[in-house]
């Protein structure tokens, strides 16, 4: 296999640190408007350039658990095309955490810099 | 609605409510559920007019998920929709389908995260359930290691007690050992009289009619009760335990009480049936020696009410002595009951002597007198009289190598067989046997818990020891001292503690009341030192012709030492009543009202050191009867 060069990003991200950021991109992404599933994985997936692809496996349970959070709400709606869709928007609460998650990513992000990790990505990602 | 017809509830059913009716109609209720709920799945999939891949793979996630109806619906909507989206936006099915991944872990990551949408109050119930649930099952684990420890093991009676305690008895010289002659005298003696006179033996005072006919049996039976006297002369009972009933001699107890020949088939039919075990418990050992004892303690008693009348003092003398012998050599029997039958017939040759020098102060000479008070101050030990528990010791070893496995270092456990054995032991206590636990389910069941309820062989032990160690320092005491000591009878206060009595049960049902035992020697031991002093100033007024004005007067060899009072720890009181002589204790209130026993009820509740009652225990002359 061919390794990947060192200023490209990998395909996918690990399992264990999309645990963290999965939650805080779906957060920010819902920060402007409401979205339904299909659209965000779609949002996602080209706002990160496949780096924060998610699965349907992995949107739906991570959804809900923001929803049982209280973090977020969701209703079905109905839209022009007549098509019913289930949209997703901030809460107050999601609101509040988006903030500080935010502050504490910018703290991570700055450190791991400070070290030399990520320099060469330094405000691209969002 | 598919809900299949054998499912369906049949409110025509003629047997509702049956179980199967019950289960039918619930059946019906969660299939009518599942079902309906498939329908609707089905039909978000058709309006989603998804191809077959992505519409199966919506189905088998949705019934994968095992949410409630609702939950599912909602998740099939949401992902039905989200195909179409892609659908609409070009994707490829089989890429759709190839994104989506593993149903079933999908569907177990959903139901996961739909599971935390739950409302709190459900929440709660899952936690509570669960936590149930694990609590059961653990303590069905432990409840079979339990059961599994409890059925195992099985005691190991390593020390015969029964031999060892005959091995004592044995090793003294039969011509020490004074049973074999009571038993002798007893097999020859005359038939008892009817039951008139029996019921009434040996308290039949010279005025009953009845007692020309009791002492005709009396005077019959003068040759065996020489045979006694002379046995009551040696120093031990020596009373050999039995595996089994002594047939010989209960058959011919039972026709010296004219028992009908069927009870007499009875006692030998006994003989024959009962098993003699090898290493009989100690609990269960016959002690057919202590009753008979008393009977011909009750017959001496008798003779001497017979030779007072007849003014045949030496024979009163003798009758007594041979009492005060009878009680020496049961003071000195291995078990604690045998002791305090003892101190029982000590007591009665004290009131023999007290009776004599009431009724018939000249009857006996001063040598006699003498010789009685030797006897007494030596009977079953000089001093005070202090009861032996090393066979109540020995009665718990045995009891514990009954119930307990051996670890080979003190310890054990309880097994199925000793709880068979330890009920059998409570049983006794109870005048209907309980059942043994090996024959009833809910005895199988409780055994394995009462195992690990129940203290461990060495921890058992150890209470035992402790307890009857400090209970017998505390008893040990003078009375006056433990009075003043509220807290002292720990053993009172654990038996009344429900835990502490389910750990150490077989202490609790066979300590003995050890402080009325030691208190009972305390007692018996005041009045056979009181009548000594009654015995040397009956011959000091022989002498001077009066009553002392103070036992001080009473020359030293007559009276060596005066008793001194277990309520105050001073000396007995003495004093002169309308001339008569007046020996008292202050009784359990330790005041002096003046040598006058407690008025009303019982005279020996002065004696008591629980409850407090106004008077005094009067020693001397014998108290009046109410």
């Amino acid at each position: 296999m061919k390794p990947a060069p060192a200023s490209t990003p990998p395909a996918r991200i690990e399992t264990e640190l999309l645990r963290g950021a999965g939650p805080l991109a779906v957060l920010k992404l819902l920060e402007r408007r409401q979205m339904y599933g299909y659209e965000l994985v779609e949002s996602l997936a080209q706002r990160t350039q496949g780096v924060l692809a998610l699965g349907q496996s992995t949107l739906y349970p991570l959804l809900y658990n923001l929803e049982a959070k209280e973090l977020i709400e969701a209703t079905w709606e109905t839209s022009d095309s007549g098509r019913e869709r289930k949209y997703y928007r901030l809460t107050t609460k999601g609101k509040k955490r988006l903030a500080e998650d935010e502050k504490q990513w910018s703290a991570l992000v700055g450190a791991m810099q400070s070290i030399g990790i990520g320099a060469s990505f330094a405000g691209g990602a969002a | 609605m598919n809900v299949p017809q054998a499912l369906r509830f049949d409110p025509s059913l003629k047997s509702f409510p049956t179980m199967r009716g019950l289960c039918n109609a619930l059946l019906a209720v969660v299939t009518l559920g599942r079902s309906g709920l498939m329908d609707r799945v089905q039909g978000v999939i058709a309006q989603a007019d998804l191809p077959a891949p992505l519409a199966d793979i919506v189905l088998r996630t949705t019934r994968a998920t095992r949410l409630w109806p609702s939950e599912q619906h909602d998740v099939a909507r949401e992902l039905a929709s989200h195909f179409r989206e892609g659908l609409d936006a070009g994707v490829p099915a089989d890429t759709l389908a190839a994104n989506f991944g593993d149903a079933q872990v999908s569907a177990g990551l959903i139901r996961r995260a739909a599971r935390r949408k739950r409302p709190a109050a459900w929440q709660v119930w899952t936690v509570v359930w669960k936590g149930v649930v694990v609590l059961l099952l653990t303590l069905l684990v432990l409840y079979g290691v339990f059961t599994l420890r409890y059925y195992a093991g099985s005691p190991s009676i390593k020390r015969n007690f029964f031999n060892e305690l005959n091995a004592k008895i044995l090793a003294t010289p039969a011509e020490q050992r004074a049973w074999p002659e009571y038993r002798r005298a007893m097999m020859a003696m005359p038939d008892l009289p009817g039951d008139e006179i029996m019921n009434e033996w040996p308290a039949i005072s010279v005025d009953d009619p009845q007692f020309v006919n009791a002492a005709a049996y009396i005077k019959a039976a003068r040759p065996q009760l020489d045979i006694v006297r002379a046995a009551a002369e040696r120093p031990v009972l020596g009373a050999e335990l039995l595996r089994t009933i002594d047939e010989e001699f209960e058959v011919r107890m039972a026709e010296r009480r004219r028992a009908t020949p069927a009870a007499i088939q009875a006692v030998r039919d006994t003989a024959v049936n009962e098993q003699a075990p090898e290493n009989p418990d100690t609990i269960g050992i016959l002690l057919p020696a202590l009753g008979r004892i008393r009977g011909l303690e009750r017959d001496l008693r008798f003779d001497n009410t017979v030779a007072r009348h007849e003014g045949d003092g030496e024979r009163v003398a003798a009758n007594i002595e041979a009492i005060i012998g009878i009680a020496h050599q049961m003071g000195h029997e291995e078990t604690l009951i045998g002791q305090l039958v003892g101190y029982a017939i000590l007591h009665v040759a004290v009131n023999e002597v007290k009776t004599t020098l009431t009724e018939t102060p000249e009857l006996l000479t001063d040598g006699q007198l003498s010789s009685i008070a030797h006897g007494l101050a030596v009977c079953i030990e000089p001093g005070e009289l202090v009861v032996d528990m090393s066979g109540e010791r020995m009665f718990m070893g045995d009891l514990l190598q009954r119930i307990y496995t051996d670890d080979g270092n003190g310890d054990g456990r309880l097994t199925d067989e000793g709880m068979d054995y330890l009920m059998g032991v409570i049983s006794m206590g109870f005048e209907t046997p309980l059942p043994s636990p090996r024959s009833t389910a809910a005895g199988h069941a409780v055994g394995p818990v009462f195992g690990q309820v129940l203290a461990g062989r060495k921890d058992m032990q150890r209470e035992y020891n402790r307890l009857l160690d400090q209970t017998i320092a505390d008893a040990s005491r003078p009375a006056y001292e433990r009075m003043a000591d509220a807290n002292r009878d720990e053993i009172e206060r654990l038996v009344h503690d429900s835990i502490w009595s389910a750990r150490y049960l077989p202490i609790k049902v066979t300590l003995p009341a050890i402080g009325k035992c030691y208190w009972s020697g305390q007692r018996v031991t005041l009045e056979r030192d009181a009548a000594c002093v009654a015995i040397a100033c009956e011959i000091y007024r022989r002498r001077t012709g009066a009553w002392p004005q103070s036992l001080s007067e009473v020359p030293r060899p007559l009276l060596p030492r005066v008793p001194v009072d277990p309520f105050t720890g001073k000396e007995v009181l003495y004093r002169l009543v309308n001339g008569a002589p007046v020996l008292y204790s202050t009784g359990n209130d330790q005041d002096d009202d003046g040598g006058t026993q407690v008025v009303g009820g019982d005279p020996g509740r002065v004696q008591s050191i629980s409850v407090i009652v106004d008077g005094d225990w009067v020693l001397w002359p014998m108290p009046k009867k109410e």
